[in-house]
């Protein structure tokens, strides 16, 4: 079975959405009143990388919603229950965030027009792209990250992405596991 | 002795023994992280043997095929940190773990064991990664650790579970 195609440029206009919003909203700043404990040893490149993040969750959980309209039975969901992971991810980053001393950006990750979903194939082609560039974007921030514990935030979502890009697999018809890192064969 | 002389001795003096705690200290951390990269690549290891020994106990069918797949990319996950912990200047040592051999259970049993498995794994491996220091090896941890998020998946659909359910599954919210 071959892939389903998502529509062009979903993964650019995504990073366009969180990008844009971290230029919006500005990348934070020291957060003295944040009310949460603080690990000063975060650094304001810190927050410039967990805030693309932040723009991504959002921009995700408004993907799932949207999805949801063309999906139906397990498939909608699915994308409902997917859709409060992200909000919940985006929640984790805002307090990893301020743990760090610093405010998180007002992500609202609406700022770019989502593709035309015109029924459920296309709908699951988006969201396994969104799936693909929130995956990609926490691998690229991981090293870039100061701290262990800003890393195991990132991870804990990575892993909770990587469930998601199998679930949709498998609602999209395709093989469950994708490549392995060592490129095992995944039958 | 002049006093300037003095001055700069003693300069030279304090940094020489700032160095030398800063090269100590990184020195610790690196024994640190090898020694927890070491104990993930153990038990990425051990799966691989795991999942192979509990398919040698069934006979042919979808449950044996998913299980032998499951080892082979176990042991993908296990060659690449083992590639990273190199990379690092560590010894990853041979590998090789013996596969014991699942008794005649059945298939679903066997997969119950393989999904109790995966789950720690993925477990361990997140733990792990919030002590790393080293952010190459922690960031090859994560994708060894995504990795296993998919098995846990699989397995679970196999088994005709809900396949996920809340977030942070594998961790409470950090």
């Amino acid at each position: 079975m071959t892939a389903p195609t998502g529509p062009p440029s979903t993964r650019r206009a995504l990073l366009g959405a969180a990008g844009a919003t971290v230029l919006l909203a500005g990348c934070g700043g020291r957060d003295d009143d944040a009310g949460e404990r603080t690990d000063t040893t975060g650094t304001d490149a810190d927050v410039q990388v967990m805030d693309v993040l932040l723009g991504l969750e959002v921009a995700a959980g408004a993907a799932y919603a949207a999805a949801a309209t063309r999906l139906a039975g397990r498939a909608r969901e699915t994308a409902r229950l997917i859709a409060a992971h992200e909000r919940a991810h985006a929640d984790a980053l805002r307090r990893a965030i301020r743990r760090i001393g610093l405010t998180p950006g007002a992500a609202s990750g609406s700022s770019a027009e989502p593709p035309p979903l015109r029924d459920a194939r296309s709908a699951l082609a988006h969201l396994l792209d969104v799936e693909a560039t929130s995956t990609a974007a926490c691998l690229d921030a991981l090293p870039k990250l100061s701290t262990p514990g800003l890393r195991a935030t990132v991870a804990a979502i990575l892993v909770d992405e990587a469930r998601h890009e199998a679930v949709l697999r498998g609602l999209a018809g395709l093989p469950r596991l994708d490549s392995a890192p060592g490129g095992a064969d995944p039958g | 002795m002049p006093r300037r002389r003095a001055l700069a001795l003693a300069a030279a003096g304090a940094a020489g023994s700032a160095l030398t705690g800063a090269l100590r200290a990184h020195a610790d951390e690196k024994a640190d992280d090898e020694r927890i990269a070491g104990d993930a690549l153990s038990r990425e290891r051990e799966a691989e043997a795991s999942y192979r020994g509990l398919a040698a106990g069934l006979g042919a069918g979808p449950e044996r095929r998913l299980l032998e797949l499951l080892a082979a990319r176990a042991g993908a996950n296990a060659r690449v940190l083992a590639d990273a912990l190199r990379e690092h200047g560590a010894d990853p040592g041979p590998g090789g773990e013996r596969a014991a051999r699942g008794g005649a259970e059945g298939g679903r049993a066997a997969l119950e064991r393989a999904l109790a498995r995966a789950e720690r794994l993925v477990e361990t491996h997140l733990e792990a990664i919030g002590r790393l220091e080293s952010g190459s090896l922690a960031t090859t941890l994560a994708s060894v650790a995504a990795d296993g998020a998919r098995h846990v998946v699989v397995i679970r659909a196999a088994l005709g579970r809900e396949e996920i359910t809340e977030a942070f599954g594998s961790a409470p919210p950090p």
